[in-house]
């Protein structure tokens, strides 16, 4: 796994997702955000973690990822021009 | 405003290892370059000049108009030396700005480039054929303080620029944290994007761009460059994001000979 982007949509705006910080322990009083507070949903920015979660989809899928896309895969690649990445997986974790 | 870069006062070209590392990483950072008391100097012009620019089109070049200080520190020979070294003969100063990371700022800029090839085909990005950027920090920038995020060997990718927005975090991504005085030079179709500044200082960063002038090729002279091979063989796979390693190669291979 070489480049990674997480969305939570259980987190309220603003949740801390630098490493090492609880994303969860955003509200004012430290806890967890009642469930009013949630549904805005977080998506991580560039620069919050430069390590990925999983070395690989393998291994996200073995701690509950559920694979809903899969990559196309080109008819030759050795035509295909340097330009955004390949082999995007989209993954889902019903917690 | 623009301004034509008098050639006769070039110094100096790149060694071969630098336009090596140049082909394989998109930027040239250089520490220490200048000298204290012009970093202080710029630091004070920088915190004097206006808050609440915005980027208006309008009023480019206002602090390099504005402060001696930023105007000498480009005059440096070292940084002429590079400039010219990577730029080659007739390029042009297109325009500068202060940029400015309020202390508090918690939003990250999204990975960008600035040369936005998005209403032109892919093909013609070609990693031989770059405008330059220079970043120079006049303080101390930590992490916490949001220095700008680039995505080193990014610049050998053809892409449409706004489509980068979606990606988020990468192996192998550099924050450009360090000291004060440092200017880092940056090929153009590099991805990057500015920080979320966590401290409760104002970051500031004054960027230049240079417009290329003739094909940017023979950029080493006569140099000796039998080293380079073993140079490039240890090292052109080294970034761990990308994942096309022979394709990579051969863009390796195909800018070097373009440009050395």
């Amino acid at each position: 796994m070489v480049a990674w982007a997480l969305f939570d949509p259980t987190l309220r705006s603003g949740a801390d997702l630098r490493p090492g910080a609880d994303a969860r322990q955003t509200s004012e009083n430290g806890n967890i955000p009642a469930e009013s507070d949630v549904g805005h949903g977080v998506i991580m920015q560039p620069g919050d973690e430069d390590e990925p979660p999983y070395e690989s989809v393998i291994e996200a899928m073995q701690d509950d990822w559920h694979v809903i896309q899969t990559p196309a895969l080109l008819d030759d690649p050795k035509d295909f021009e340097q330009g955004h990445l390949r082999y995007e997986y989209i993954l889902e974790k019903i917690v | 405003m623009e301004t034509r870069v008098n050639q006769k006062s070039a110094t100096g070209m790149l060694t071969p290892k630098e336009l090596a590392k140049w082909v394989l990483d998109g930027y040239l950072e250089l520490p220490h370059l200048v000298p204290q008391s012009l970093n202080e100097q710029v630091h004070k012009d920088a915190k004097d000049s206006p808050q609440d620019a915005k980027w208006t089109g309008l009023e480019l070049d206002l602090f390099w108009d504005s402060s001696e200080a930023v105007r000498e520190v480009h005059k440096l020979p070292e940084f002429q030396r590079i400039l010219n070294g990577l730029m080659g003969a007739d390029h042009t100063k297109n325009h500068s700005w202060l940029h400015i990371t309020p202390a508090g700022q918690e939003v990250s800029q999204t990975w960008h480039v600035d040369q936005d090839k998005s209403q032109v085909q892919l093909i013609d990005n070609k990693p031989w054929k770059y405008d330059l950027l220079t970043l120079y920090f006049p303080h101390d920038v930590p992490r916490e303080m949001g220095p700008t995020l680039i995505l080193p060997g990014s610049h050998l990718r053809s892409v449409s620029g706004r489509d980068l927005s979606r990606y988020r975090n990468f192996r192998g991504q550099k924050h450009l944290s360090g000291p004060g005085g440092r200017i880092i030079f940056t090929h153009s179709l590099a991805w990057h994007c500015a920080q979320p500044n966590h401290s409760d200082t104002a970051r500031y960063m004054f960027k230049i761009r240079y417009d290329r002038g003739k094909m940017q090729t023979g950029l080493l002279g006569d140099q000796d460059i039998s080293g380079i091979d073993d140079y490039f063989r240890k090292n052109t796979f080294r970034h761990p994001w990308i994942d096309e390693v022979d394709t990579n190669a051969g863009r390796v291979q195909e800018t070097w000979n373009n440009l050395r």
